[in-house]
């Protein structure tokens, strides 16, 4: 095996095998995936027992209204004849709070209150009001005295649902016109923005990771064996390579896991749409939207609009291409360094750059072809992040391709660079290194 | 025949000239010592020998013709900063520092067997070098620079961080290694080892070769005339014409003494004229120990800028 095979080789195997990385690799899908999951399954937990709440309507119109829920008891009181502290205090059903209605809602909806010992969860307030809200806007509609009120209501409330088709190349016959597909851009900001974020970590964790490699070797001083056996730039080629393919890896693990995930996932909230019913008595404010059955099918249909192989195709390209880029200069910045603590003022600029592109990436999304969008994702040093945000809208192919091109030309200029640095970095110990010192380094010759 | 050769070589960096023309001619098959002050220029000579720098004028010879970058198979370096993979297990790490000196793995774990098996230390191949004391990793770093059979060595304080014993056994392999024909660059400061065991030696100061030759030779060269005498009886006193008296000590049978003798007179003349007088025991020359010459000729090249 060639040299520097055998280096990139030792590299990847020895991070691979890592429990750090093992972990890691397993839990942040997983991770991903409650994250996605815990909401869901924290609304079907509740507590063991419903709360009782006394409901002391003045005006005995509404009392009745309100009915017993999986988490609340309403129980109508009559009359007391003590103040409601004492009624909350020395009634023996464990009361969780009262509700007190001392007036007619419709003309006056700030007449209840709920009184308790304890903080009142929103979810009460939310259980009452959209138990009430419905009944006195019925009552309300009643009180016009126009017949069919409701009805004609009803009937005029519209909500729209835009469809967005995107048109892709037209096929075949022109007569039969170009080929649709139901696209959201929701799905697809949302999609950008994981895929900038991805994108950002992996340049600083790697990048990092890099840096690490390089000072180690430095610190350990096998360096000095090493370049007696193989070239410094082969050296730190090899190490760039190797943790590039640990991130590589890492990735497809990762849409390995979370794709299986969501694909298990999706087929569980198919077969659990029929407990939405239940789930509706709970929570009928947000539930309604999800009750809607063909919403699934429609989340569906969006997900299938996004060209996945595409996206993550261009994420690999990006990736490599990004993280060449500046894992090169990591490296250098690893090589004159002899103590972590002195990174620093050689990470601030770096890190200045890349915190940049992210937020361009965040405004960008917003308005993923204008401007700032455009430019951030052609310049090399923040394209990498910044076209992820775009991908997902669809990038004219020659802005790709140019963006492609600039940044490989940069990473070659730049690894070319770095390696100068590097090999002088890596022999010299005990001096503070300045910035004009590396530049000098770059007139060496080798 | 020399087997390595550097020819005026000259090396600059930004601020300082790290050897300024130095030319060493390193014979085959013995043991060379390469000596020097702190920062006198022996690592980058050391560099340069095993193509970590290129020096900026100057040429190194190996067998006669021109450093190749296949050559560094032939080379094993011992650099006195050690260092190993901390993490790495010890046969992993041994294997891997093989092969990058261009073994085959079959090749490179025979060889592993056959040294650890040597230097008793086949136990460690599944430990971590982290969990290894100093000296024994010291063993496994000096298992990893002759692994490949490199015809040229150089070891770099080659004794240090070792014990006495070990560092005795580690003098037998380099002497072993010679046997079998390596040609072994040594620098050290440590100068009984280089009286021990160098054949030939360069002393770079300042950045320039300032003394070359064979030990033997040099210390003859530098020889200051005294001599140890042992006379019989307790009275032994100066003979201002013949020698002066540095030291003298009362021994069992007689006195001890140090003489300086002066120079226009030969050994014979000074046996002569003591026999006259006394009764000789013991007349031997002493001749500068590497130490004296070492410091001798750094503090002359030094100072006498």
């Amino acid at each position: 095996m060639s040299k520097i095979g055998l280096i990139i080789e030792r590299e990847y195997l020895t991070r691979v095998y890592k429990k750090s990385f093992i972990v890691m690799t397993l839990t942040i899908p997983l991770i991903f995936i409650a994250l996605a999951a815990v909401p869901a399954l924290l609304s079907q937990v509740k507590d063991s027992k419903a709360k009782n709440i006394a409901v002391i309507d003045e005006t005995g119109k509404y009392g009745s209204v309100l009915k017993n829920t999986e988490t609340y008891n309403f129980i109508p009181v009559k009359e007391i004849s003590e103040t409601p502290f004492e009624y909350y205090k020395d009634s023996d059903k464990d009361l969780y709070a009262i509700l007190i209605i001392n007036g007619d809602l419709i003309e006056n909806p700030e007449k209840i209150s709920i009184f308790s010992e304890k903080t009142i969860t929103p979810g009460l307030k939310t259980d009452i009001s959209s138990q009430l809200n419905p009944y006195l806007t019925d009552l309300k509609i009643a009180s016009f005295n126009i017949p069919d009120l409701k009805d004609i209501i009803d009937e005029s409330k519209v909500k729209i649902d835009i469809n967005t088709v995107k048109w892709g190349e037209t096929s075949g016959s022109s007569a039969e016109g170009p080929t649709e597909t139901k696209s959201s851009s929701e799905v697809a900001t949302a999609l950008g923005f994981i895929f900038t974020f991805l994108i950002y970590m992996f340049i600083f964790a790697y990048g990092g990771m890099v840096m690490n490699g390089v000072m180690q070797e430095k610190t350990n001083r096998i360096v000095e064996v090493m370049v007696s056996s193989v070239k410094p730039f082969e050296l730190m080629m090899g190490k760039i390579i190797g943790v590039a393919l640990v991130g590589l890896t890492q990735f497809l693990l990762w849409v390995v896991i979370i794709g299986g995930g969501m694909m298990a996932f999706g087929i569980g909230t198919a077969v659990s749409s029929t407990d939405i019913s239940a789930l509706s008595q709970m929570d009928p404010a947000m539930t309604s939207q999800i009750a809607d059955p063909s919403m699934i099918g429609k989340i569906n249909e969006m997900i299938a609009g996004i060209n996945f192989p595409k996206l993550i195709g261009m994420f690999v390209i990006y990736f490599i291409g990004g993280y060449l880029l500046y894992a090169s200069i990591f490296a250098a910045i690893g090589s004159v360094v002899d103590q972590e603590a002195d990174t620093q003022q050689f990470m601030i600029p770096v890190t200045m750059i890349i915190l940049f592109a992210f937020y361009a990436a965040i405004y960008s999304i917003e308005n993923p072809d204008g401007p700032l969008a455009f430019w951030c994702s052609i310049i090399p040093f923040t394209s990498p992040i910044v076209m992820m945000v775009r991908l997902p809208f669809d990038v004219p192919a020659w802005q790709l391709l140019l963006s492609i091109f600039l940044l490989f030309i940069t990473f070659i200029g730049s690894t070319m660079l770095a390696a100068k640095i590097y090999r002088t970095g890596i022999l010299m110990y005990g001096k503070k290194i300045t910035w004009g010192e590396m530049i000098k380094w770059l007139r060496y010759k080798n | 025949m020399n087997y390595l050769e550097t020819i005026d070589v000259v090396k600059q960096y930004a601020n300082h000239r790290a050897l300024d023309g130095v030319s060493i001619s390193v014979p085959e098959n013995k043991i060379y010592g390469l000596l020097g002050p702190n920062g006198a220029g022996k690592t980058t000579m050391i560099r340069i020998i095993n193509q970590i720098t290129a020096p900026d004028s100057g040429k190194v010879l190996l067998n006669g013709e021109p450093l190749k970058p296949e050559d560094i198979h032939r080379i094993g370096y011992l650099p006195e900063e050690r260092g190993l993979y901390k993490k790495m297990k010890v046969g992993e790490q041994v294997l891997y520092l093989g092969q990058l000196k261009g073994l085959s793995k079959s090749q490179a774990k025979e060889k592993i067997q056959y040294w650890f098996e040597r230097f008793g230390i086949a136990d460690w191949k599944d430990k971590k070098i982290e969990e290894l004391s100093k000296g024994m990793q010291q063993k496994v770093q000096f298992i990893t620079t002759i692994l490949h059979d490199p015809k040229l060595l150089i070891f770099d304080e080659p004794f240090s961080g070792f014990d006495p014993v070990n560092a005795e056994l580690m003098k037998k392999e380099i002497l072993n290694l010679k046997e079998n024909g390596a040609t072994i660059i040594l620098s050290t400061h440590n100068m009984s080892s280089v009286e021990e065991l160098c054949e030939e030696i360069t002393l770079i100061n300042r950045s320039k070769a300032v003394l070359q030759g064979k030990v033997a030779q040099i210390r003859q060269d530098y020889k200051k005339h005294i001599f140890k005498v042992q006379v019989e009886g307790n009275n032994f006193n100066a003979d201002p014409e013949v020698y002066s008296l540095l030291e003298s000590k009362q021994i069992e049978h007689g006195t001890e003494a140090i003489i300086k003798i002066e120079n226009t007179l030969s050994n014979n003349d000074v046996v002569r004229k003591l026999m006259e007088t006394y009764n000789l025991i013991m007349f031997e020359e002493i001749l500068p120990s590497m130490q004296e010459v070492f410091i001798e000729t750094v503090k002359e090249t030094t100072y006498n800028e």
